[in-house]
């Protein structure tokens, strides 16, 4: 690189070095540049608009949420809830409506009926706003599971518990109530109860059976019931099961040695012969099921089997709750037993 | 004969030739600084951009308003140039080895078949009206070379810019600069051999 001969580079160079820049093309570049400054100068005047517009655009949103908040937040807790109510002290209660209170998920309360000296108690699933009626109660938003005493005076009204655009008649049963401003949907899981919507349309609810309604109308036919909670009815408690009765194929391909398996596909028969009526038929299944199993699993399904055993022959069924009181004791269902032995107790005095 | 020494140093980075250079009023509005930058500096860029463009006189306004362009955003930006002509002579440098390239990929047979357009070819020394056989060759050999093979042979020969800056400047090493130079001088000298052999 040392001894490279620069010369005609640098002529070459200076050739073009000597070349300057056309009048014309020097005017057309100033005046480009001039032009694109203008431009520029738009820029920042647009930039903060912009800016500003998505400044008032975040300032609503956050203004907006902190309204929502003040209009959802919760007022102070008070140390006790007015009369019929009897809360549970863990019972997390916004009180933001005295006429209704807003029962947070997990919440528990028994609320006692003056009218029939019924008590129902209720278990609290998603967010629900309640209230007082005559002769039971409302809920107007939120998922509640109910658990309502038998009404046992004579001529007494039966258990009320209004929902948005529906009426539900209970008469000592177990089920839950999922409502919202456009319907909702119950579950029974034990007893009987009459749905009534505001359009006139009535529909009776037997165990296991699912309805759903619209502010217009009750938009679905009567289904099984699932529910994956402890106030579940006895099929989902003992395992899983699904809505729709297996297909003989499915059944047969199932192994003698998956006892679990052999057990849902039973249920599930139990639940589709329920729903078709042929109680009987259920509960010889429901037999021969519970022989296969032994403690927790067998006290669900003895229980389940008492249910049944209430519609198909009541006077059974007296001795099946006393057998099953002796066998399990202070099991999960001893109170509910109970009541049915006290049940039995007054409509067969011995 | 003069050389034009041209400082290429980092854009905040001051320099000599900073303090000599009418310094671009930092208060002044961007489009002022710029038209002032401008007035100053566009001789110089259309010369840097004329010896790597081959002496097209078209292609060197173009890339002349690219660079002032440029300049406008930096200060639109607020970017403080302390030392502009350092600045304008890197840029121009890095613009040009950008068209150039561009110009190359255009040019290339698949590129070419496939758009179905033709890069414009730069003019030939009989073109730019160059008769003395020695500068003519020279002409030829760095028409020919590489955009970055140009620049550096441009920078190292007529700028005497040091390795480690040209390095610095088209984003090489030292060493590779170096070898892209002696790759351009091997060429003059075959080219100088062949004509020699001829004549």
């Amino acid at each position: 690189m040392a001894d490279f001969d620069e010369r005609p580079l640098q002529a070459l160079d200076a050739r073009f070095r000597s070349k300057r820049i056309s009048s014309a093309g020097r005017e057309r570049i100033l005046s480009h540049l001039r032009r694109a400054a203008d431009a520029d100068r738009g820029r920042p005047t647009r930039r903060l608009i912009l800016g500003a517009a998505v400044a008032c655009g975040l300032a609503c949103i956050f203004s907006g949420m902190a309204w929502l908040r003040m209009t959802n937040a919760p007022a102070p807790v008070t140390a006790s809830l007015p009369e019929p109510w009897s809360l549970d002290p863990s019972c997390d209660v916004d009180m933001a409506a005295a006429e209704r209170p807003r029962l947070r998920s997990g919440c528990q309360m028994a609320v006692e009926n003056e009218p029939t000296h019924t008590q129902l108690r209720i278990r609290v699933w998603e967010t629900a706003e309640l209230s007082e009626r005559t002769h039971g109660l409302s809920v107007h938003s939120g998922a509640v599971t109910f658990d309502v005493e038998p009404v046992l005076q004579p001529g007494a009204p039966p258990i009320e518990v209004g929902v948005p655009f529906g009426l539900i008649e209970v008469l000592g049963t177990r089920f839950a109530v999922d409502a919202m401003g456009s319907g909702g949907h119950v579950v029974l899981y034990e007893g009987k109860i009459r749905f009534t919507h505001t359009s006139g349309q009535v529909r009776m609810l037997e165990p296991g059976e699912r309805l759903s309604w619209t502010p217009a109308e009750i938009v679905a036919q009567p289904d099984v019931a699932r529910r994956g909670n402890e106030d579940a009815p006895v099929d989902v408690d003992v395992h899983d099961t699904t809505t729709s009765v297996p297909k003989p194929s499915a059944k047969r391909r199932l192994k003698r040695s998956d006892p679990d398996a052999q057990t849902d596909t039973m249920l599930e028969e139990v639940s589709a012969l329920r729903r078709s009526g042929k109680l009987r038929e259920a509960l010889e299944l429901l037999e021969s099921l519970e022989r296969r199993h032994r403690g927790r699993t067998r006290e669900v399904l003895s229980f389940e089997r008492g249910l049944l055993l209430e519609q198909v022959d009541p006077d059974t069924a007296c001795d099946h709750w006393h057998r099953h009181s002796e066998r399990f004791g202070t099991g999960r269902y001893s109170d509910a037993v109970q009541r049915r032995i006290a049940e039995c107790s007054t409509l067969r005095p011995e | 004969m003069t050389r034009g020494v041209v400082q290429l140093v980092p854009i905040t980075k001051g320099s000599e030739s900073a303090a000599r250079e009418p310094e671009i009023s930092r208060s002044a509005h961007a489009a002022d600084r710029v038209e002032s930058a401008y007035v100053h500096h566009h001789e110089w860029v259309f010369y840097l951009a004329m010896r790597y463009g081959g002496g097209d006189q078209a292609w060197a306004e173009d890339v002349t308003q690219d660079v002032f362009i440029q300049l406008l955003r930096e200060f639109e930006r607020g970017t403080e140039i302390h030392n502009p002509r350092g600045w304008l002579s890197r840029t121009t440098t890095n613009r040009c080895i950008t068209k150039l390239r561009r110009a190359r990929f255009l040019e290339a047979p698949g590129v070419r078949t496939l758009l179905g357009i033709r890069a414009r070819q730069p003019a030939t020394p009989e073109e730019l009206g160059i008769v003395d056989q020695d500068l003519a060759l020279v002409a030829r050999v760095l028409r020919d070379a590489s955009p970055k093979e140009r620049a550096s042979f441009y920078l190292h020969h007529i700028d005497h810019i040091s390795l480690r800056e040209i390095g610095e400047t088209i984003g090489h090493t030292k060493g590779y600069v170096s070898k892209l130079i002696a790759r351009v001088e091997a060429r003059i000298q075959q080219a100088r051999a062949k004509e020699g052999e001829h004549g």
